[in-house]
Order: C-alpha cells, then sequence, then structure tokens
C-alpha cells in the first residue's frame, strides 16, 4: 500500500489576543455581593480566567466567551449585560469579514477544522463564492468507503505541462511527450499578496511551511540572500519585470519560475525554456478582458502554468466602483477553462488562480470552476494574526508585529491552516464521491449554482426573476 | 381529536432576555404611574414599590406618542427605553433575534407575539424569507379557522398498513440520546404525543424511559446501527432510515467523546469517552435494489410500520424520491443542507447540497409527473423556523414538515452553536453532562413544545382560513399562493 500524505499539526497559540464578537459588561455599583455569584456559575468558567491583555488592555473574557447568556439572564440585579464589540466589528473589510478572518485564527492556532452544532446561520445567499453550493451522492458511492476511508482520498495535483499522449517508435519501444511537472500534495501554492508589507521573517516561514509540507511556495527574487535557509526544491521562484533580463542559468535549480506578464514575456519564456528545458514556466496575468487572447500565444512560446489572479475580494483587478460591479473570479475562470477547452489546450498547462480565497471552501470552488490549484496570499498572513488593516503600507507599527514572527511559530501556524483546509477538502470531496483532487476540476457537475437552482425550481412557479426577464 | 391545552410556562431564567431594556433611574419616587398606564403588565408593583419591569412585554418604540407611553408619563423623569444590547447579540441570519424571542413567546404563552416582533421570517435574503402568501383580495378569514383542519396522514398507498392520521402537518425529527439530554428526548416525545404526533429518537438507541410513549415515537436505523434491536424495531408504528442529513450530507455522524458518557455509551454499546462515527453510507446500499432490500426488512420485522426514507437534497434528489417510492418507502423525507445538528462541519453546514425551498418543487413535480404523488407522504426539514416556513413548504409541495431547532429553541436553545464543544450545551438542552442536564425539567420542556405547536397550528388554520381552504391537504403544491419577493410573479408575461 503506498504511503499516505499526512501534515503534522500542533496547537501554536496566538501571540496576541483577537478580539472577541461582544464585550461583558457588569457593573459593580448595586451589586448584592450574593453568596454564588452567577459570575463563578458560568459554565466555561470565563470570570474566573478573567485578566486584562497586556498588550491591547482588552479584557480576556470577551475572547473567551461562548454566548450563552446566563450571567446575563441569572443576576438578580440585573448587572451583567452584554454588547457587540466595536473592536470585533473593525476586524477585516466586506470581504475578509471578522468572523472568516476568527475563523482562520481558530484553525491556525488549532489545526483543527472548524465544527459546530445547530444549523447553519448565514445568509440564503450571497455574491461570489456564496452563489454556490457543492453536491453529493445520496446512496450510490462507488468511490469511497464511509468516513474510515478518508485518507485514500488524494489531494495532490500536478503543477505544468503533463505528457499528453505516448509514442511509439517504429522499433517498438515508447517515449512520452514533452512534458515537465511536479507534483504537489496540496492544492495550495504558498504565495504573496499584493499591497501589504513583505518582511525576511514571514517570507522564511513560507517557506519552511513549504518544505515540511512538501508543497511549493512563490518566493520573490529580491529576498533570495536574505532567506537563512530554504529549500530551492520547494519554490517557484518570483520575477519582475525588471529582473526578466537576469540569466536563466542562476536559478536552474528551482523547479518553477514566475513572472508577470509583460511585453516581451513570451521572448523571456522561450529564452528561459531554451536555458533550462526541465524548468517549469509560469506566467502571472491579471483577469480581464484581454487574458483570452493571450493564452494561446503563451502556451506556444512555452508557457506551463499561468497564474490568473483576481483581487483581495476575488474580483477583477483595476476597475472603479463597488465590488458587486465587477465579474467575479468564478465566472472569469469558467470562461478561461472553457475557453482553453475549446483551444484544446486545457490539458497542456496548469491553471492557478488567487485572490479571495479566505475559506477552505473557496479552494474546493475554484477548482470545481477549472483551476487545478490555488495560490494562497491574505488567508496565510491572517494564520499569522494579521488584521488586515486597510493601510498596512503606510503605517508605521503593525499590531501584531508581523516583522517579527519567529520562524518556528509561523511554520507551525501554517501548517497547521494548510492542515486544516485539507481536512475540509477531505470532507467535500468525501460527500462529493471523488478520490482526488484532480477530479474535481472543472466538475461544475458535482456542484450547484444559483441562478441554476433559481431557474429549475422557482422559474416555473415565479417567473422570471426581477431585472433579467429581457435575458 | 382534542388538542393538548395551553399552559402558560415562563422562562426558567430570572431575567427573560428582551428586545427592549428599561431603565428606572433614582429620580423615581415609587409612584407607580407607569404601573397604572402601561397596557402591557411590563411594570408592577409588589408592597407599594415598583419591581423589576417585566421587559419581555415591552413594546418599546411603538408606544412613543401615546398616552399610555411610561417614559412621557413619568412625572419625574425617571423611565427610559433602550434597545437592549444583548438583542444585538442575539440569533443569527437565519434564526434572527425577533424569531428566537417570538418562539420563545409562543412557548410561554401559545399564543403568537403581539408585541411587534417579527415572527414570520428571519433575515436570510433568500427562499423562505423572500417567499410570502398572497391572500385573496378584500382580507379576512374566507372560512371559519374552527373548522379548519390541519390534518394529514402518513401512509397514502394503501397497503393494509394504518393510515396513521396526525392532527397537526408536523412531527419531531431525530436527535439521539447522547446529542441531547434524556429530559429534552422526552419533552419532545411527550409533547409531540399529546399533539398525537411522533417523534424518532434519532441513531442513538432507545432509551427505556422511552418505552412508555412506543406508539408515538419513529425509531431510526442510520448508517451507525447504534442501539438498533429486532425489540426497537418492533415497538413503534414508524421505522425511520437516514441515508444522511441535511446539515451534514456525505458525512456520517460524530458524537463528539466529551459527550460519550457511560450511560450513552452502554446505549449505543460502544465505550464511554471514545467519538462515535457514524458513516457514510450504509455499506449494503449501493443501489435502489439494495434500498428495496433494507426496506422489505424492516416490513418483515414489523408488520405494522410504516417506513420513513430521511435523505438530504443532491442535485439528483428527485431519483432519488422515485426510488424509494418504488423501493415502498411511505414516507420520504427530505432534510436541506440549512437543517440542524449536534455538531457538523461548517464547510459542510453552509455548501454541501441544496436547500430545502429548492428541493420541495422539484421532488413534488417529479413526483407527479411519474404519476405517484399521491401514493407518498412528502415531508420535509431543513431549515424550517416557523409556522409560516411549514405553511410555505407545504404550499411548494409538502405534505408536512419535521421539526427540530424549533423544538430546541422553544427549551430556550440561544443557538450559541457550542452544542458540541466539552460538557455540551450551557443551556442543559444538548448535552449529556449530569449536572447540566439537570437543568431541564422535562414538565417543563414537554409544556413549552406544546404552547409552540399550538401557537403554529393557530397560524396555519389562520392562514388556511385567509386562503379559503378547509384543509391543509389542498395547500399542497399550491404555488399560486404564494409570491417571491424577487420575481415578477407571472407565469404569463
Amino acid at each position: 500500500m503506498p504511503k499516505k500524505y499526512h501534515l503534522e499539526t500542533s496547537p501554536t497559540p496566538a501571540r496576541h489576543l483577537a478580539p472577541g464578537p461582544s464585550s461583558i459588561l457588569d457593573w459593580e455599583e448595586g451589586c448584592r455581593k450574593c453568596h454564588r455569584c452567577v459570575r463563578w456559575q458560568c459554565p466555561y468558567g470565563v470570570y474566573l480566567h478573567r485578566d486584562v491583555d497586556p498588550f491591547s488592555l482588552a479584557d480576556t473574557a470577551d475572547s473567551l466567551c461562548k454566548h450563552c447568556f446566563q450571567c446575563v439572564q441569572s443576576c438578580p440585579m440585573r448587572l451583567v449585560s452584554q454588547a457587540v464589540n466595536p473592536e470585533y466589528t473593525r476586524l477585516g473589510d466586506d470581504y475578509w469579514t471578522p468572523d472568516v478572518l476568527s475563523r482562520i485564527y481558530y484553525q491556525a492556532e488549532t489545526g483543527l477544522i472548524p465544527v459546530s452544532g445547530a444549523g447553519y446561520g448565514g445568509p440564503f445567499t450571497g455574491p461570489g463564492f456564496d452563489a454556490m453550493w457543492t453536491d453529493m451522492s445520496e446512496i450510490v458511492r462507488p468511490t469511497r468507503d464511509g468516513i474510515h476511508g478518508r485518507e485514500y482520498i488524494s489531494t495532490a495535483v500536478d503543477l505544468g505541462r503533463k505528457p499528453e499522449f505516448v509514442r511509439i517508435e517504429p522499433g517498438g519501444g515508447w517515449s512520452e511527450t514533452d512534458a515537465c511537472f511536479v507534483e504537489s500534495p496540496l492544492p495550495f501554492i504558498l504565495g504573496l499578496p499584493q499591497g501589504r508589507r513583505l518582511s525576511p521573517p514571514v517570507v522564511s516561514a513560507l517557506a519552511g511551511a513549504a518544505e515540511e509540507m512538501r508543497a511549493f511556495c512563490l518566493i520573490p527574487y529580491k529576498y533570495l540572500n536574505d532567506l537563512p535557509k530554504f529549500s530551492a526544491d520547494f519554490t517557484a521562484l518570483h520575477l519582475n519585470r525588471e529582473q526578466l533580463d537576469l540569466d536563466p542559468a542562476d536559478f536552474r535549480r528551482f523547479p518553477l519560475v514566475q513572472a508577470d506578464e509583460a511585453d516581451g514575456v513570451e521572448a523571456w519564456v522561450k529564452r528561459l525554456k531554451n536555458s533550462n528545458p526541465g524548468q517549469i514556466v509560469m506566467v502571472r496575468l491579471p483577469f480581464g478582458p484581454g487574458v483570452q487572447e493571450r493564452l494561446e500565444p503563451l502556451i506556444q512560446a512555452g508557457a506551463d502554468i499561468f497564474h490568473l489572479w483576481a483581487d483581495a475580494h476575488g474580483r477583477q483587478p483595476g476597475l472603479d466602483g463597488p465590488d458587486e460591479a465587477k465579474p467575479f473570479l468564478k465566472e472569469m475562470l469558467r470562461e478561461i477553462h472553457m475557453t482553453l477547452v475549446d483551444l484544446g489546450l486545457r490539458d497542456r498547462v496548469t491553471l492557478l488562480v488567487s485572490g479571495g480565497l479566505a475559506l477552505a471552501e473557496h479552494t474546493a470552488k475554484a477548482i470545481v470552476c477549472g483551476a487545478d490549484a490555488v495560490v494562497l496570499d491574505l488567508a496565510l498572513w491572517a494564520a499569522l494574526e494579521c488584521r488586515l488593516c486597510p493601510d498596512c503600507l503606510d503605517r508605521r507599527v503593525c499590531p501584531v508585529e508581523l516583522e517579527t514572527v519567529p520562524l518556528d511559530w509561523a511554520v507551525r501556524r501554517l501548517k497547521n491552516l494548510m492542515g486544516a483546509w485539507r481536512n475540509q477538502l477531505l470532507e467535500v470531496l468525501g460527500a462529493m464521491g471523488l478520490r482526488e483532487i484532480r477530479r474535481l476540476r472543472g466538475e461544475v457537475g458535482r456542484a450547484m449554482f444559483f441562478e441554476q437552482l433559481e431557474e429549475e425550481s422557482f422559474a416555473p412557479i415565479f417567473g422570471w426573476r426581477k431585472g433579467q426577464s429581457l435575458k | 381529536m382534542i388538542h393538548p391545552q395551553v399552559k402558560p410556562v415562563p422562562t426558567r431564567y430570572r431575567n427573560p432576555l428582551s428586545k427592549f431594556k428599561v431603565r428606572r433611574s433614582k429620580a423615581c419616587q415609587s409612584c407607580l404611574t407607569c404601573v397604572e398606564v402601561c397596557p402591557h403588565g411590563v411594570h408592577w408593583a409588589a408592597s407599594g414599590k415598583p419591581q423589576f419591569p417585566r421587559e419581555h412585554l415591552c413594546h418599546g418604540f411603538a408606544c412613543q406618542g401615546q398616552d399610555y407611553y411610561c417614559v412621557d408619563r413619568c412625572p419625574n423623569g425617571a423611565l427610559s427605553v433602550l434597545l437592549n444590547p444583548v438583542y444585538e447579540l442575539l440569533g443569527d441570519r437565519r434564526w434572527t433575534a425577533d424569531l428566537i424571542l417570538s418562539t420563545w413567546h409562543m412557548a410561554e404563552t401559545g399564543r403568537p407575539p403581539t408585541n411587534g416582533l417579527e415572527y414570520k421570517i428571519g433575515d436570510s435574503g433568500g427562499g423562505f424569507d423572500r417567499i410570502e402568501f398572497v391572500f385573496p383580495e378584500g382580507g379576512g378569514l374566507k372560512v371559519d379557522p374552527v373548522g379548519v383542519s390541519t390534518a394529514i396522514s402518513l401512509n397514502r398507498r394503501n397497503d393494509g398498513r394504518p393510515r396513521l392520521e396526525i392532527p397537526i402537518p408536523v412531527y419531531g425529527g431525530g436527535m439521539s440520546y447522547g446529542s441531547v439530554s434524556l429530559a429534552t428526548m422526552l419533552s419532545r416525545i411527550q409533547a409531540f404525543a399529546a399533539w398525537g404526533s411522533y417523534c424518532s429518537t434519532g441513531e442513538g438507541g432507545f432509551p427505556d424511559e422511552l418505552i412508555t410513549y412506543s406508539d408515538h415515537i419513529i425509531t431510526q436505523v442510520a448508517t451507525g446501527l447504534f442501539g438498533v434491536r429486532e425489540e426497537t424495531i418492533q415497538r413503534v408504528p414508524i421505522v425511520e432510515f437516514k441515508y444522511a442529513q441535511g446539515a451534514k450530507p456525505g458525512l456520517g455522524g460524530h458524537l463528539l467523546g466529551d459527550k460519550v458518557t457511560a450511560s450513552v455509551a452502554r446505549m449505543r454499546e460502544a465505550v464511554a469517552g471514545s467519538a462515535l462515527f457514524s458513516p457514510f453510507p450504509f455499506h449494503s446500499v449501493y443501489s435502489v435494489e439494495d434500498h428495496k432490500k433494507h426496506i422489505d426488512w424492516i416490513k418483515q420485522i414489523n408488520p405494522r410500520a410504516l417506513v420513513s426514507v430521511k435523505v438530504s437534497t443532491p442535485t439528483d434528489v428527485d431519483m432519488v424520491a422515485i426510488g424509494s417510492y418504488y423501493a415502498g418507502a411511505h414516507i420520504i423525507h427530505l432534510d436541506g443542507s440549512y437543517g440542524g445538528t449536534g455538531a457538523a462541519p461548517d464547510i459542510a453546514k453552509k455548501n454541501i447540497a441544496m436547500p430545502i425551498e429548492y428541493a420541495i418543487p422539484k421532488v413534488h413535480r417529479f413526483l407527479v409527473e411519474e404519476g405517484v404523488r399521491d401514493e407518498m407522504t412528502l415531508i420535509v426539514s431543513g431549515g424550517l423556523r416557523t409556522a409560516y416556513d411549514a405553511a410555505k413548504a407545504i404550499a411548494l409541495g409538502a405534505d408536512g414538515v419535521v421539526t427540530g431547532t424549533a423544538d430546541m429553541v422553544a427549551l430556550e436553545c440561544v443557538r450559541c452553536h457550542n452544542c458540541e464543544s466539552g460538557r455540551g450545551c450551557p443551556r442543559g438542552i444538548a448535552t449529556t453532562d449530569p449536572q447540566l442536564s439537570t437543568m431541564i425539567d422535562r414538565t417543563w420542556g414537554t409544556q413549552r413544545i406544546i404552547n409552540l405547536f399550538s401557537a403554529w397550528r393557530e397560524q396555519l388554520a389562520d392562514i388556511l382560513a385567509r386562503l379559503g381552504l378547509s384543509s391543509v391537504t389542498e395547500l399542497v403544491g399550491r404555488t399560486d399562493c404564494l409570491r417571491h419577493l424577487d420575481y415578477e410573479n407571472d407565469l404569463h408575461g
């Protein structure tokens, strides 16, 4: 039996207290000093462990409280109350909501998948990824053997150009068409967010986590000399436009090299391929109207991987206006995937996407929409406790001191998050009856889309959806 | 049938949670004007002294401008009314604070609230929360609600087995011994028995304390086969096969080790303290033929039992439903993806399978097209919170509904989502912790649930009467009585 991939997680407490959703308000004035104060009856012992966090000066009870409201409902003088914690509501933004960030913090700390009781409490549907559901197979499930079979589900993906067919030699032997790819046991590539401060400790942590997970991370060229130790074997080197003239022979040791879309990038791809024939070449392009036309020429030049990026909310970059008015990653990705299918080139290249991937489910959904794997960025920052301050680049002080993260701590936090995400992928893959994530790529049949469900179930009853009657 | 009696059952906590806070400052002179003017019984006095206001009865700012507004009438300006900050923390988009408070009100009084709480819909922005009834022009009651029937039959196959009529189109969904306490389980079962309906045991065995109520119990056969024995199958009128659960379709059950106490372990024939998994799927069922074999097995062991098949809502849920018909099931029970659970991965609760609102018309239509709709009882669950949700589900094509979370809320669940952690529910509902589970008195719990469904029945009868229907069975599939706020609602335009 082949050895199974295992991602080790280990509890790694936060360095900074994250704000909880509520603040406990308990007044002393009028207190009767009951013999058995309701606060000491808390089933979670919140008041017994209560302290002032020396760093943020926040009440630690606010982060420990689980909102059962027993203290509120039991104090005979009604002196205990709770209110929404404004510090909590200020976390993140509309997309990276306080809830999303809290989930990431939890997973990075524990390595566990979020489990809770009672049904889903969120909106019926929403923009972007919230307008699709993954399917499950009810009874006939030949691919999986129950919950205990989870270790047989593979999350491995191939990055690069795979052999398309086998050539039979006249003499009876055979050879493969030219191929160059690497296998990653995880469909996640550790990347770097745009518009955030980078620092050698954080980049080192990504490199360290990638090596320990045997996955890949993107490292910008300029950090190569700042990193105390890293393994080139798990590195995708990122070059910016000014670095395209560098001698390709200098970075032969990296399995993958990425450059940004630019004039002359095709020439660079060719030069790299000539110099380093086994190297996998990635081109990073922003989602946008011109991308479709660029795919074929870049493939002809020799590009093996397209890394398509959206903004931090998964929207087309470079547009003004509210998010709802901008195209979302899932539609843009489906279109590009289908274009490549129509061109007969889909299996020649690997599609990676980044931007707006904030929850494990987003990975599964991006893959359903046509990606082979995803490049993560802000989620990794959040694993290191990033609060997503809007003014990161201008700020003097990082509230969670990202520039001084201890390497060992950061590597464990990243591994915990990836371990938790991987386990969640196993949950959805298992429910779908899929035994490997490669088979999920472009499998829209294993997903249900809001528009499609509304049309099937509601259109025969209620007619046209408002605003869509002309469609 | 005579419906069970409503009796007032107040909260078990000293301070009811409320939407509004009424503050009385030190300026109060105990003149008791507030006690005289408040028509809602918020202000009251004992020994000539005003007591803590009964804030849960307060109508809040709706009183502004009325001559009985206590804040304006107080001669000393001692009173103020404000939104309770706790109210803003209570509930979520599906179960809003208003829905939780109004369910508590119904459990307490047996009547829908009159203090302005929104008790019909939540704030999820889709599905039931965007669908409403279209009542005939002119409004008012078209028939007398007293004569309206809310009864449905659970066996429509004419196969010689009992018809089993229930007076309300509601029965209790599976909640296992282990996931909830025995007192919670008995509260539900006694309440449904009082209503002449049924309640499922879930997959956790059949504790002896339940035997008295066997005639009102549905016992569950699920993939872990926990506590399934020949005698438990034989003593009940309905046996439920659970293929999947809406909150975690395709994942199977998971009872965390902490909740496997000695008594839970004994019931499930397992080891205390070790987590228990129900696998997915039934390893003996990989086809409709296998499925039929299962149903035949139950029918053979218990010749009077009806068989219900509980499934979740994948794309091909209509095919699953027709398969169950051909396998011989009496009830097809669809559990939608936003349904309740004692513990499930959040990724599953949110993302896997479709919400029940989509599945109902899809399955109803398909069974009609296949010509078997009249022989099947279509029961739905998964995120139904109110009497209005139930009525909408029926108008979309279901015969009846199954509840779970609503019963928990009647027992004063606040939906803090911590049923699974450590000792379980801090409010003593979904726990097997010996200390926490004493927090529920089963007489109290039973009456709370009886009251809730009394209020539901009243609302259902009112909806039917306003639509001019004399029986809930006439409402099935009457989508013409509904309107979706995001649609043009004009099929011919």
